[in-house]
């Protein structure tokens, strides 16, 4: 237990909530407009390759993370330039989910700067890292179900707005459906690679591997719901311009006397998104310990936090910038790098098995002849 | 409100120097201190550039700014609006 401190059940909740709290912001594949919830549904077929892709590493290589394997197979000179670039990727993604973090608190509160936020999440998620990974674990059981009880509850509450006039055409054209796919195979999808930094240190990962692969139909799924949903209430015009869509859909639910539901939701939003900022704060703490080959990362999760902080500040300094950069511009690079990654490494491995496994097996290669063993006393 | 990443910036010092550096040197990890340091200057620097507002650094979103042109090809290809 004390070098496993993931349950596979913990596990599969954070596989739950890093899917789930990636995207409440805003609707994934949007570019496919009102077909965005069908670029979800194949999106997510992509991301079970990522996820069987990593499980299957983990199978092969028990203990190892993903990093680890990288050089293993690849080599010490290949292997950490993929490292280098998945440590990007995952860097990326991070600062991307934090901008989002700390722009939806300031929307909410403008009184605060967003400094000040973007730091108050970094703390947040320090204080979570140096308590232990057994705390992330707890964190994800603890919420998982909270999270899905809030989320049904939204969907179901907001539906009598829908107006599903507004999915049609369905899958008009291909190519924009094409470019949601891709899009949404991206974030969020491909991000699970990330857990194979992570799968190591679950316990009985063999036993549930179908609770895992369950937890991630029941996101995609949902993911699906909740976009068809927004993309009925508000429309594909309105769903890709408003900053948070599913926020402004919460803001127009009400009974009555009963208005500003939205804060109901705020518990969703802040459980369902500092979670995936923790799992990848960690996983960058894991990748660059694998990188520099350092006995423990616990060092590394204040500079890290520094890093993550200050970078996300400087790199978007607004909304536009952030727009362009992080949803148009980076998915060309994240997305060959997360798919890829795991692809190559289990080629690779694979490769690397069934030589070893044709030159031990003695029917695969034509015997040698046995040399003729010495009598025990050699005639004089 | 940029200036008010001084303070932040001094409390992560305090941090860094209380959680992660007076334990590295006791345990005489040399060479983790050597990579946490590192990594603190970077985060360190950038802050005050960001405070500061002079732009002295390089912007590390260049390096998706140079997706540009692959985008553009992207889009057109796909029909993105």
């Amino acid at each position: 237990m004390e070098n496993r401190p993931i349950s596979s059940q913990q596990f599969s909740a954070l596989l739950f909530l890093l899917l789930i709290g990636s995207v409440l912001v805003y609707v994934p594949g949007i570019t496919a407009a009102q077909s965005a919830w069908i670029a979800i549904l194949a999106g997510a077929v992509i991301g079970i390759w990522v996820l069987y892709a990593v499980i299957s590493l983990h199978e092969m290589f028990p203990g190892q993370r993903i990093t680890q394997i990288s050089t293993l197979v690849l080599g010490k000179v290949p292997g950490t330039i993929l490292n280098i670039l998945f440590l990007w990727s995952i860097f990326i993604f991070a600062c991307g989910l934090l901008y989002d973090f700390y722009i939806l608190l300031n929307f909410i509160n403008p009184a605060i700067a967003v400094e000040v936020l973007c730091f108050i999440i970094i703390l947040t998620c320090v204080y979570c890292l140096y308590q232990g990974l057994n705390i992330i674990g707890r964190l994800g059981e603890l919420s998982v179900w909270i999270s899905l009880i809030f989320l049904i509850l939204g969907i179901g509450i907001a539906l009598p707005l829908a107006d599903f006039s507004n999915l049609k055409p369905l899958a008009s054209a291909w190519k924009p459906l094409a470019a949601g796919t891709f899009f949404s195979a991206d974030w969020p999808f491909a991000i699970v690679v990330v857990l194979g930094l992570f799968l190591p240190l679950v316990a009985t990962i063999k036993e549930h591997t179908k609770q895992i692969y369950g937890w991630y139909l029941i996101s995609a799924l949902l993911l699906a719901i909740l976009s068809a949903e927004t993309l009925a209430i508000l429309g594909p015009e309105l769903s890709e311009s408003t900053r948070f869509p599913l926020f402004l859909i919460y803001r127009l639910i009400g009974f009555g006397e009963f208005r500003r539901l939205e804060l109901i939701f705020l518990f969703l939003w802040l459980i369902s998104g500092i979670t995936p900022i923790i799992i990848l704060y960690q996983g960058l703490n894991f990748i660059v310990q694998d990188i520099f080959r350092l006995k423990d990362y616990i060092k590394l999760i204040l500079p890290l936090g520094l890093v993550l902080g200050v970078f996300t500040l400087y790199m978007f300094p607004s909304d536009m910038l952030y727009d362009i950069l992080e949803n148009k511009y980076s998915p060309l690079f994240t997305f060959p790098v997360n798919f890829l990654y795991p692809t190559l490494l289990l080629l690779a491995a694979g490769i690397q098995k069934k030589r070893a496994s044709s030159k031990s097996t003695p029917g695969s290669a034509p015997a040698r002849p046995e040399k003729p063993s010495l009598p025990a006393t050699r005639p004089r | 409100m940029a200036s008010v990443l001084y303070y932040i910036l001094i409390l992560f010092v305090l941090l860094f120097i209380f959680l992660a550096l007076i334990p590295s040197l006791k345990q005489k990890a040399y060479y983790e201190i050597l990579v946490a340091t590192c990594l603190f200057l970077i985060g360190l620097s950038y802050g005050v550039d960001y405070a500061l507002q002079s732009s002295i650094l390089p912007n590390p979103n260049k390096f998706l700014a140079m997706f540009k042109p692959v985008y553009q090809a992207f889009s057109g290809f796909f029909e993105i609006k």
